[in-house]
């Protein structure tokens, strides 16, 4: 059975606020969201914060929720990012890596060991804007389908279409610069500002 | 379709694999039966917005209403819908104006006096205006008004109406001003409602041989549906 037909049968144990419902939906959908917060955030202990905070933001909303499973995933996700969010004004930073700030070399062997990125994939992503990045992860990490994608994001469908494919052509023309550029191996790669 | 391929995909989920732990998940468990539990007793749901709108527009009504109809009813008359609401407000704006009272039973009977009226309505208006003033002092001047306003309704010619049964003062007046547009023009078409006609005959005397014009004359009123006849002979020469 897939995911969203089991969040879709579980809707109802959510409304009414039934204990094994919600352990069911955490158990489906818990990962998914700890790697969403955690690609916004790059900080395990605040993604297991934010993903928490999304599930009690659940208990607190579970009478007026509507729809089906799919917008019971959504809802979740929407409510980690903007748990997220408020996470990164709180740090009164943004984790997205400003353009000039990004280191002229990277080290492809030695990888980011906290972010558990190898430093190609995250120096590809480091290119990519913030809303490149969500719509990269929320599609291929976290499984979610373009039309959850934008409502997650709070955008119209085919600007949320629009924004995820140039998201994923661009990080696919970085990997493969990065994968093919003749540089020796014993020197660190050069990944090029676009 | 996608535009990374499942290699790349992999890596990302590599990547960004929070690795939860049984011990995180377990407390996270733990934190959402427990606000499950307390959500069960002290959680209320939100109040929709509408109903929010709708509490205050009824407050809103609550207040308006009767202070509108308050209001609504100061020129009321004894028979109007809204002349019990007056009555009612009465004893509360007493407090705060101690004539009140008086001065209602007085205006209503000078409005009364003013229009034809059943005895019966023009005397209990007169007893109602001098029980509210009797407490007064005999030169407060709605006292002395209520004496002047009783005055003038004695002295207003009554007529009894058989339709209705019941006898009922004239203004006298207005009954005057009535008898005197009665033959000019229509209040509502400006048209004559009364039709003149003159019908003069003559005659001659055989002994005196003297002429008489008798002129006959016939009015007659459409509005009253009356017609009178009246007969004037003049000698010629």
């Amino acid at each position: 059975m897939s995911e969203y037909r089991e969040l879709d049968l579980l809707i109802d144990g959510i409304k009414s606020r039934s204990d094994a419902a919600f352990a069911e939906v955490y158990r489906i959908t818990g990962e998914a969201l700890a790697s969403f917060a955690y690609s916004m955030l790059r900080d395990r202990p605040s993604a297991e914060d934010a993903v928490q905070q999304a599930f009690l933001e659940l208990v607190r909303s579970a009478p007026s929720i509507r729809g089906d499973g799919r917008s019971l995933r959504a809802w979740l996700f929407r409510s980690v990012r903007f748990s997220c969010l408020d996470e990164i004004r709180r740090r009164g930073r943004r984790p997205e890596i400003p353009t000039d700030a990004m280191p002229e070399r990277v080290d492809v062997a030695d990888g980011d060991p906290l972010l558990g990125l190898d430093s190609e994939l995250e120096a590809a992503l480091a290119q990519l804007t913030e809303q490149q990045r969500n719509l990269i992860v929320l599609r291929h990490v976290a499984g979610l389908s373009g039309a959850e994608a934008a409502k997650v994001m709070d955008m119209k469908r085919p600007a949320a279409y629009a924004a995820t494919s140039r998201a994923e052509k661009r990080l696919r023309m970085l990997l493969e610069y990065v994968e093919y550029s003749p540089l020796p191996s014993s020197q660190p790669r050069r990944i090029r500002r676009t | 379709m996608s535009r990374l391929d499942r290699g790349t995909q992999d890596r990302l989920r590599t990547a960004f694999d929070a690795g939860m732990s049984a011990e995180t998940r377990d407390a996270h468990l733990a934190a959402i039966v427990s606000e499950l539990n307390i959500g069960a007793v002290t959680i209320i749901a939100p109040t929709p917005w509408w109903r929010l709108r709708a509490a205050s527009l009824a407050a809103a009504m609550l207040v308006v209403v009767p202070v509108g109809t308050a209001i609504a009813s100061e020129g009321a008359g004894p028979g109007d819908f809204l002349y019990p609401v007056k009555l009612l407000v009465e004893p509360f704006r007493s407090v705060v104006d101690s004539d009140v009272v008086a001065r209602h039973r007085a205006d209503e009977l000078a409005h009364i006096i003013d229009t034809p009226q059943e005895v019966n309505r023009l005397t209990d208006a007169i007893t109602d205006a001098q029980d509210a003033t009797s407490d007064l002092p005999a030169d407060h001047r709605l006292r002395v008004y209520v004496e002047e306003l009783t005055d003038t309704a004695t002295d207003r010619p009554v007529h009894e109406d058989r339709e209705r049964d019941v006898v009922v003062v004239t203004d006298r007046d207005a009954s005057e001003k009535d008898e005197r547009d009665a033959d000019i023009v229509d209040d509502t078409t400006h048209e004559p409602t009364t039709t003149t006609i003159e019908a003069p005959t003559r005659s001659t005397d055989d002994t005196t041989h003297r002429t008489t014009t008798t002129t006959t004359t016939t009015v007659i009123d459409d509005r009253a549906r009356e017609t009178t006849t009246t007969t004037e002979a003049t000698r010629d020469g």
